[in-house]
C-alpha cells in the first residue's frame, strides 16, 4: 500500500468513527449545524482541495448586478483580528449555469462571470461596510446603539404610527425569492404597504410594451445562440443589460455558426456596439421610423411567419426608404440590406433596450420590436417566455413619485428603505423623507456612490474625494441604520429567473466559537440579515435560515434542497409562451406617437459597464479598473466626438497628458462642471455621461411607463477653461500604424524582418529544456468585447495591487492583463497580458537572474531575487511588467480578500502575469499523484476561466491536438510584435470583419 | 645659476603648497554649502528608501529616469581624467602636467558619485549585494549575460585602477607636502608621512615609479574606451527604439571624453584663478584641452547626425517614430538643447582667440555639462516614453526627491573636490619640477 492511499484511509476512518454526518460535499454535519469542510478538524480530509490547498469552492449567487448568475465562491479558511472564520477569496461562475454557463465546451466550460461579478467581493470587503446599527442624534449626527434598542424603537414607532392611523411602508431594492415572500409576510401582519421594489434600471418601458403585445410583464430571455441573425437597438448586451453574461455566453455559441452576423444601432458609443459586425449610429429617438419601415417593409414582402392584422400596418407611419433613412440618420442602402439578411434569416432575434428604450418614444420602439417578434416568430425560438426575467414586484419611478406625494402629505410613518438609495435619483425625495416619523434604513455600504480616491499612501491619506458625504442620501436621512450583512454573508436564495431557484449561502463569515451555529449570526461585523430583523420583528422565533428551508422545502421538496445546495441553483418550473394580443397592440400602435427629431446637443446618461447603475461607484476594484472605451481609472467625464469638441473649442488633449479640459454642462437646474473626453467614433452632438458620475434627479419621467428619459436635450456646453489631471491608462488611442493588430490599413507601414531562424537568434535557444509541458495562450479578438472581466478576475487571483488616482497620474497602476482599445477606421480591443516570449528581452537584461525561462516555457519572476533595477521592464516591448513602487496597502476590511496562494509584493520587486502559475502548480501536483500528465483544460489561468464568451484559450502547445497549439498553428492568427522575433506565446485570432 | 634653481624650486613647492594651507573664507562657504546639500540629498534618499520608489517620479513606462541619467553622467564625467592621465602620459603630452591631478581626483570623486546612482536607484537597495559574485551554499550566480553585470565589473575596476593610478602619482608630491608642512601642522604631519610611504626621491624609488607609473597607464588606456562602452551596452543591448544601436560604444565613449573635459575647464579655471597657478596652468595647457573637446565634439556631432538619419533610410518604423518624437515631441527642448550645447557652441572652438579666452572656455563648459547631462536624459527618458506599444506611452517628470538626489550628487562631488584642494597638491609639483628642469635645460644649451 503506498503511503498516500495509507493516510487517506486512516483520514476516512477517523471520519467515519467520529460523530460528523456528511450532509453534501461542502459541509459536515455537527450537532446539526453545517460546517464548512474548508473548516475542519485536521483528520477529515477536504474532498475539494487538491494540491493540498486549504480551499473549498461553494456555489451563491452573485450580486453585482440584478442577473443573478450563479458564482462558486474559493472559499479559504483565516484568522482575522483574532476570529477564526472561512473567508471567500474569488468567484468563478458556476459551470452549466441556465445563466452564466461558459459557452465553451467540455472541460473548458468553468463558468463565467462578467466584470462586476468578480468585482462584487470587493463590495463584500468594502471599506465603506456599515459594521453596525447608526441612530440619528438630536444634532443629525449618527450615534451607534445596540440591536435591541433599535428593534424596540422600530416597534415603539410601529405601534406608535398604528395608533395614530398612519400608513408604514417597505420600499426595498429588487428583491427575490423567500425575502420577497418573508416582506410580504412582514407587511401584512405588521400593517406595511409593500412598496413596488425600486431599481433605477427597472426596465419598465421594457416590459410595458411587452405586455401591450404579448400580455405579460416579463422580460423575455434572449437565445442568442439560437439565432443567426441579430439586431439589438441601444441594448448593450455585452455591458449592462439585463443579464450580460448570459447574453454574451449566448453570442460567443452564436459565433460558431460562421454565417450568424449581429447588427448594432445605438444614437451614441458603446463596446457593444465596437463587438457587433456592424454598428449603425441612429439619431436619437427615431428608432420607431426604421421599425415601423420593417414591419411595412416586411408585410409587403410577404417575408414573414405569423400574421399581423392588416389595419396594424395600416396605422404605422408611411414613409418612404429615403424618408426613413433622413430621419434615423440610416444609409438607405443599409436599411434595404438588414431587411434582406431579416426576411432570409432562419431565426433572427431583435433585441430592443437600453439607451433606445430611455427616451420619450421607447414605448413605440419596443411595442413595435414585439410586434416584429411575433411576425418573424420568434417566441419560442430565439426568445424564451418560459423562465423569464423575474421583474416581479419591480416598480418604476412612477411609483416612487407616488410614495413622495404620500410622504409630502404626511400620512407616512414607519418606512423601511431597503438595500436601495431612491434619494440619489429623485429630487426631493430625501426632503419628504423629513414628513415620515421613523425613516429605518437596511443597507451593508454607507455610500455607494462615494466618490473613491483610494490615495492612501503618502502624507495625506484620503480614501474618497473631499465631496463624498460619509452617507449616502438615503441613509443621511434616515432616523435608523440597520446594519444587513452583505449578501454574501447569509444563507439566503434569490430567483433571478422565474423558475430558477438559485442559492446563497455565507462565503465569509466568522467562526466564534467554531461550533457554535451555522446561522446568519456571523457575519463579519456587527450586521445582522434582513429576513433575521424582519422575523425578529414579526416577533417569530425561527431563524431565517430556518424559515428558507421551509420555503424551499414547500417549493422544491426535500430532494431539492439537497439538489439546491449541491449544485447551488435549481430549475422548478416554467411557465407558457405568452399569444400575441393584436387588440392591445393595435390600439396602441393607432394612439402611437410620433418621433420628433431632437434639440442637439445631447447629453446621454448611460449605465456604466463598471459602475452599473452607480451602485459600484464605490467598489474600488471597479474604479481601479480603467473604462472599457476611454482607458480612465478613476474620475469623471462625458465623451464627445472631435467634431462637438471643436464646436465648442474644447482641446483634444492627447491621453499621454493625463489632462482633460473642463466643461460646464447645464440644463435648467441642472448644471454639472465635469471633464470632457475626446472619443473616438462618437457620433456628433452626443454627450455621454455615466450614471454614477450625475444622479437622474434631473431626468424627466416618461409618464406612460415611469421611466427615466436619459436624454437631456439641448444642453448648455460652456469651457470653464480650467484643465485637470485625470488618470487615463491609455498613452494613445492609436496605433500609428505599428500593426499592433496588423489590420488592413497598417500594411503600408507594417515592415516585416525575414524570420529569423532560431539557431542564429542572439538568444541560447532553449526549446530542449521543453519536454511536457509549454504553455500557450490564445485570444480570439472576435468574441473579445472588451468587457474587462478578466482584468477584474487577474487582480483578485493574484493580489494584483490597488493603486489609487495619485498614483495612476503617474501610470503606475498595477494590472497584469490589460485591455487595450485602439481606434482607427476599426476599434480594436487588444488584450495584453504577459507574453511569456520564448526569446524574452527581459531575462538577459536582468542582472541578478530574478527572471528567467522554466522548463514549461514560462517567463518567470523570482519576487525574492529581484533587486529592482526594472532593466527588464525597460526592456519588454509589450510593457507588461508591474513594478512595486511602494507597499500597497489593502484598506482593512479589503485585506480578507488576499489569496494565499501566491504572495504580496513588498516594494521594490518586479512582478508579472505568470499564466497562473499557482494553478498549473496545483494542477500539476494532481496529475502528478494520479501518474499522468495536465489533461487538456484541467487548468485554466483565472482570465480565462471568467471570460463570458470563452474568448481566451490556454494549453499546451506541444500537444498538437490542443485548441491553442491549432490557434497558433492556424494561418489566421498572429502575434502582436511579432517581428520583434521575441517570439510570444500570447496569439490573437484578428476579429473578423463580416459584411452585412 | 645654481642657487636660482633652488629658489625657483622652492618657490613652485611654495606657489603650489601653500594655498593649501590658507583656504578664504569663500572657500568655506562653498565647502558647507556642499555639505548642506549632501545631506539634503541624503535625507532625500532616505525618505525615498522609507517611502519606496513612488517618491521619485519614474512611472510606468519611464522606469529610468534622472538617476540612471546622472550614473551615465558622472561615469562620462571621470573618463576624461583617466585620458588625460594615462594615455596622455603614454603618448608623452607635456600638457598633461597642468591637469592630470586635479583630472584624476575628478576621476576619482566622480566615480565615487556615479556608483551612488545604482544604489539608489534600485528598488531594494538593501539587497544590491547579489549583484556581488559572492560564492554561495545555494550557487546562485549574478547573470552575466546583464549588462548592468558587466556595469558592475568595469565601473568597479575602473574605481580600483583609478585610485592606484592616482595615489601612486601623488606619492612623490606627498614627499613634498610632508616636507613643506613639517612642523607646521600635526595633523598634515601625519597624514602625509602615512601615505607618502616613505617616499625618500632616490634613484631606484624614481626607477620604479616610473615603472609603475607607464604599466598603470597601460593598465588603464583599456579602461577609457571599455568602460564606457560597457556603460553604453546598458542602452545597446536593450531593444528599446532609441538604445539599440551599434553606435553607441564609440558615441559614449566620445561623449564622455567630451563632457569629462568640460568639467576640467569648470574645475581647472576656478582653482587656476583662486589658487594663483597662473604660471603652471598656462593658457596654453588651456589651449590643448581645448581642442581635445572640439575634437570629440566633433565626433559627437557626427553620432547625432548618424542617430537621426539613420531611421530616416531604415525600415523601421519603431525607430522612425522614436526619433522623430525626438525632434519634435514633447522633449524637443531636451533634444534641441542637447544638439545646441553639444553639437553647435563647441564649433566656437574653431577660433583661436576663443579657445584662449577663459571666461568663454568657462561658460561654454557649463553648457556643455548641462548638454551632455540632457543627452542621457534624451536617451533614456525619450526612448522609453515613446516605446512600441502605444498604449503604453507616458510623460516623465522628475519628482523633488529625484532633484534633491541629484543637487546632492553635485555637491558629494564638489564637496569631495574642496577637501582635496586642501589636502593634496592639486597640481603634481614633481611633474612641474620636471618640466621647469627641461625647459631650463633647453633653455641652457640654447644659450650655450
Amino acid at each position: 500500500m503506498k503511503r498516500r492511499d495509507f493516510l487517506k484511509l486512516i483520514g476516512i476512518g477517523t471520519l467515519v468513527a467520529g460523530c460528523e454526518g456528511h450532509l453534501n460535499k461542502y459541509y459536515y454535519l455537527r450537532k446539526d449545524k453545517y460546517i464548512p469542510y474548508v473548516v475542519r478538524p485536521e483528520n477529515i480530509p477536504n474532498p475539494d482541495a487538491g494540491g493540498g490547498d486549504e480551499f473549498l469552492y461553494m456555489p451563491t449567487t452573485c450580486v453585482g448586478c440584478p442577473a443573478g448568475c450563479g458564482a462558486l465562491a474559493a472559499v479559504r479558511d483565516k484568522v482575522f483580528d483574532g476570529k477564526h472564520g472561512i473567508y471567500a477569496t474569488k468567484l468563478e461562475g458556476i459551470p452549466n449555469h441556465p445563466i452564466n454557463d461558459s459557452p465553451l465546451e467540455e472541460p473548458f466550460n468553468v463558468g463565467a462571470l462578467c466584470i462586476r461579478g468578480q468585482a462584487s467581493l470587493f463590495n463584500l470587503y468594502s471599506p465603506f461596510r456599515i459594521r453596525t446599527p447608526y441612530e440619528k442624534t438630536a444634532n443629525g449626527q449618527f450615534r451607534e446603539i445596540d440591536w435591541e434598542s433599535a428593534l424596540k424603537k422600530i416597534e415603539e414607532k410601529v405601534k406608535e404610527s398604528k395608533r395614530e392611523g398612519l400608513k408604514n411602508v417597505y420600499l426595498a431594492g429588487r428583491t427575490t425569492g423567500s425575502l420577497d415572500k418573508l416582506i410580504e409576510e412582514f407587511c401584512s401582519s405588521l400593517g406595511f404597504e409593500k412598496w413596488p421594489y425600486f431599481e433605477p434600471l427597472s426596465h419598465s418601458t421594457l416590459r410595458e410594451g411587452i405586455n401591450i403585445v404579448f400580455g405579460t410583464k416579463d422580460i423575455p430571455v434572449f437565445r442568442i445562440e439560437n439565432s443567426d441573425f441579430l439586431i439589438t437597438f441601444g441594448a448593450d448586451i455585452t455591458e449592462t443589460f439585463v443579464s450580460p453574461v448570459s447574453y454574451m455566453a449566448g453570442f460567443s455559441r452564436a459565433r460558431k455558426n460562421p454565417s450568424f452576423r449581429w447588427v448594432h444601432f445605438e444614437p451614441h458609443l458603446s463596446a457593444t456596439g465596437l463587438s457587433a459586425d456592424k454598428r449603425i449610429v441612429i439619431k436619437p429617438g427615431s428608432e420607431p421610423y426604421l421599425l415601423s419601415y420593417f414591419i411595412r417593409w416586411l408585410y409587403r414582402e410577404n417575408s414573414y411567419k405569423n400574421p399581423i392584422p392588416g389595419e396594424l400596418v395600416d396605422s404605422l407611419p408611411k414613409l418612404s426608404l429615403e424618408e426613413v433613412s433622413k430621419r434615423t440618420g440610416v444609409d438607405a442602402e443599409y436599411i434595404d440590406r438588414i431587411l434582406r439578411w431579416l426576411s432570409t434569416a432562419k431565426s433572427p432575434l431583435i433585441i430592443y433596450g437600453g439607451v433606445s428604450a430611455s427616451h420619450k418614444y421607447g414605448l413605440e420602439g419596443v411595442v413595435l420590436t414585439a410586434i416584429l417578434w411575433h411576425m418573424l416568430g420568434m417566441v419560442g425560438k430565439t426568445l424564451d417566455f418560459k423562465n423569464p426575467e423575474n421583474y416581479e414586484g419591480v416598480g418604476s419611478v412612477k411609483d416612487l413619485i407616488r410614495l413622495k406625494e404620500l410622504l409630502n402629505k404626511g400620512e407616512v410613518g414607519v418606512i423601511f428603505i431597503s438595500r436601495t438609495n431612491p434619494c440619489y435619483y429623485l429630487e426631493g425625495f430625501s426632503e419628504s423623507l423629513n414628513n415620515a416619523r421613523l425613516v429605518v434604513g437596511l443597507n451593508y455600504i454607507k455610500n455607494e456612490n462615494a466618490k473613491v480616491l483610494y490615495n492612501v499612501y503618502g502624507f495625506k491619506p484620503k480614501l474618497v474625494s473631499d465631496d463624498t458625504p460619509e452617507w449616502s442620501e438615503t441613509l443621511q436621512s434616515c432616523d435608523l441604520i440597520l446594519a444587513l450583512n452583505h449578501p454574501y454573508e447569509e444563507w439566503g436564495d434569490e430567483e433571478p429567473r422565474k423558475g430558477l431557484l438559485s442559492l446563497r449561502q455565507p462565503i465569509a463569515r466568522v467562526f466564534e466559537p467554531p461550533e457554535n451555529d451555522d446561522s446568519n449570526n456571523h457575519p463579519m461585523f456587527n450586521t445582522r440579515s434582513e429576513g433575521d430583523i424582519l422575523l425578529a420583528l414579526m416577533g417569530r422565533k425561527e431563524s431565517y435560515k430556518e424559515y428558507l428551508h421551509k420555503n424551499w422545502e414547500e417549493k422544491v421538496g426535500k430532494e431539492g434542497i439537497k439538489k439546491l445546495l449541491e449544485k447551488g441553483y435549481l430549475l422548478y418550473s416554467s411557465k407558457t409562451q405568452p399569444s400575441f394580443n393584436a387588440e392591445r397592440t393595435l390600439s396602441f400602435v393607432n394612439n402611437m406617437g410620433i418621433p420628433e427629431a431632437m434639440e442637439t446637443p445631447i447629453l446621454m446618461v448611460i449605465p456604466s459597464h463598471r459602475w452599473y447603475d452607480g451602485r459600484e461607484r464605490s467598489n474600488v476594484l471597479l474604479n481601479e479598473i480603467p473604462d472599457n472605451l476611454t482607458t480612465i481609472t478613476y474620475g469623471e467625464w462625458v465623451n464627445m466626438s472631435k467634431e462637438t469638441a471643436k464646436k465648442y473649442r474644447i482641446k483634444d488633449i492627447p491621453p499621454r497628458f493625463q489632462a482633460k479640459e473642463e466643461v460646464e454642462i447645464s440644463k435648467g437646474e441642472f448644471s454639472k462642471k465635469i471633464l470632457a473626453n475626446v472619443q473616438p467614433f462618437m457620433p456628433e452632438d452626443i454627450i455621454t455621461i455615466h450614471l454614477g458620475m450625475v444622479s437622474t434627479k434631473y431626468l424627466e419621467v416618461e409618464q406612460r411607463t415611469g421611466e427615466f428619459i436619459t436624454y437631456i436635450e439641448n444642453v448648455d456646453v460652456k469651457r470653464t477653461k480650467r484643465f485637470v489631471s485625470v488618470p487615463i491608462m491609455a498613452g494613445s488611442y492609436s496605433q500609428k500604424g505599428r500593426g499592433i493588430v496588423p489590420e488592413k490599413h497598417h500594411k503600408k507601414f507594417h515592415y516585416k524582418y525575414a524570420k529569423f531562424p532560431l539557431s542564429q537568434m542572439p538568444y541560447p535557444d532553449h526549446s530542449w529544456v521543453h519536454k511536457e509541458y509549454l504553455w500557450g495562450y490564445a485570444v480570439d479578438e472576435d468574441l473579445c468585447t472588451g468587457c474587462g472581466a478578466c482584468v477584474a478576475a487577474c487582480y483578485i487571483e493574484n493580489n494584483c495591487s490597488l493603486s489609487g488616482r495619485d498614483e495612476h497620474l503617474k501610470g503606475r497602476e498595477m494590472s497584469w492583463l490589460r485591455v487595450e482599445p485602439y481606434y482607427e477606421e476599426e476599434a480594436n480591443f487588444v488584450l495584453m497580458p504577459c507574453q511569456q516570449c520564448e526569446n524574452a528581452p527581459c531575462e538577459p537584461v536582468c542582472p541578478v537572474r530574478a527572471t528567467y525561462h522554466n522548463d514549461e516555457g514560462l517567463n518567470v519572476q523570482v519576487l525574492n531575487r529581484c533587486v529592482g533595477t526594472r532593466f527588464c521592464s525597460n526592456n519588454c516591448p509589450y510593457k507588461v511588467r508591474r513594478f512595486n513602487w511602494l507597499d500597497y496597502k489593502w484598506v482593512e476590511p479589503l485585506d480578507r480578500i488576499l489569496n494565499p496562494d501566491l504572495s504580496v509584493r513588498g516594494k521594490g520587486v518586479m512582478e508579472k502575469c505568470t499564466f497562473c502559475y499557482h494553478r498549473i502548480r496545483r494542477a500539476r501536483i494532481n496529475a502528478t499523484l494520479e501518474g499522468r500528465k495536465i489533461r487538456e483544460g484541467e487548468v485554466l489561468p483565472a482570465c480565462a476561466q471568467t471570460c463570458p464568451t470563452g474568448a481566451i484559450v490556454f494549453g499546451n502547445l506541444l500537444e498538437g491536438t490542443s485548441r491553442v497549439s491549432k490557434i497558433a498553428n492556424s494561418k489566421h492568427s498572429f502575434r502582436v510584435l511579432e517581428e520583434l522575433g521575441t517570439e510570444p506565446k500570447v496569439w490573437h485570432l484578428p476579429k473578423e470583419r463580416r459584411e452585412v | 645659476m645654481k642657487m636660482s634653481l633652488e629658489k625657483e624650486l622652492d618657490r613652485i613647492d611654495r606657489d603650489i603648497l601653500e594655498p593649501m594651507a590658507h583656504p578664504s573664507r569663500l572657500y568655506w562657504f562653498v565647502l558647507s554649502v556642499c555639505v548642506f546639500f549632501v545631506i539634503v540629498g541624503l535625507i532625500a534618499w532616505i525618505y525615498q528608501l522609507k517611502h519606496g520608489l513612488a517618491a521619485a517620479g519614474i512611472r510606468h513606462p519611464v522606469k529610468w529616469g534622472t538617476y540612471i541619467t546622472n550614473f551615465v553622467f558622472w561615469i562620462g564625467i571621470a573618463h576624461s581624467g583617466t585620458l588625460i592621465s594615462a594615455v596622455l602620459l603614454l603618448f608623452r603630452a607635456t600638457f598633461r602636467s597642468a591637469f592630470n591631478r586635479a583630472t584624476e581626483a575628478m576621476t576619482i570623486f566622480s566615480v565615487m558619485t556615479a556608483g551612488l546612482f545604482p544604489i539608489i536607484h534600485a528598488g531594494r537597495p538593501w539587497k544590491i549585494y547579489y549583484l556581488f559574485p559572492i560564492p554561495s551554499q545555494r550557487e546562485i550566480w549574478p547573470n552575466f549575460f546583464s549588462p548592468l553585470e558587466w556595469d558592475f565589473f568595469a565601473v568597479t575596476t575602473y574605481f580600483t585602477i583609478s585610485l592606484i593610478f592616482w595615489y601612486l602619482g601623488m606619492v612623490p608630491d606627498l614627499a613634498i607636502a610632508r616636507r613643506y608642512f613639517k612642523g607646521r601642522s600635526k595633523l598634515r604631519e601625519t597624514f602625509y608621512k602615512i601615505f607618502s610611504l616613505g617616499w625618500t626621491g632616490n634613484y631606484k624609488q624614481w626607477m620604479h615609479y616610473v615603472r609603475a607609473s607607464i604599466f598603470l597607464a597601460a593598465f588603464a588606456t583599456p579602461l577609457v574606451a571599455s568602460v564606457h562602452s560597457v556603460v553604453s551596452m546598458d542602452f545597446a543591448v536593450g531593444i528599446v527604439p532609441g538604445w539599440h544601436a551599434t553606435i553607441f560604444p564609440p558615441f559614449f565613449v566620445a561623449g564622455a571624453i567630451f563632457s569629462g573635459c568640460a568639467m576640467a575647464f569648470t574645475l581647472v579655471i576656478p582653482l587656476r584663478k583662486i589658487f594663483r597657478l597662473e604660471r603652471y596652468i598656462t593658457l596654453d595647457h588651456f589651449d590643448n584641452l581645448a581642442k581635445l573637446t572640439l575634437f570629440t565634439g566633433l565626433i559627437l556631432a557626427y553620432s547625432y547626425l548618424t542617430e537621426f538619419t539613420l531611421p530616416i533610410y531604415g525600415q523601421n518604423i519603431f525607430e522612425k517614430a522614436q526619433f522623430y518624437y525626438r525632434a519634435f515631441g514633447d522633449y524637443k527642448w531636451a533634444s534641441w538643447g542637447m544638439i545646441i550645447c553639444n553639437a553647435i557652441l563647441p564649433l566656437t572652438l574653431f577660433i583661436r582667440s576663443l579657445r584662449r579666452n577663459l571666461v568663454w572656455l568657462f561658460i561654454l563648459s557649463i553648457f556643455i555639462n548641462i548638454g551632455m547631462w540632457l543627452e542621457r536624459y534624451v536617451i533614456i527618458v525619450i526612448s522609453l516614453s515613446h516605446e512600441y506599444d502605444p498604449y503604453s506611452w507616458g510623460l516623465y517628470k522628475p519628482s523633488l526627491v529625484e532633484i534633491l538626489i541629484t543637487v546632492g550628487s553635485f555637491a558629494w562631488f564638489f564637496m569631495w573636490f574642496l577637501l582635496f584642494v586642501r589636502a593634496i597638491p592639486s597640481i603634481a609639483v614633481f611633474e612641474v619640477k620636471e618640466e621647469f628642469a627641461k625647459k631650463l635645460k633647453k633653455e641652457g644649451k640654447n644659450e650655450g
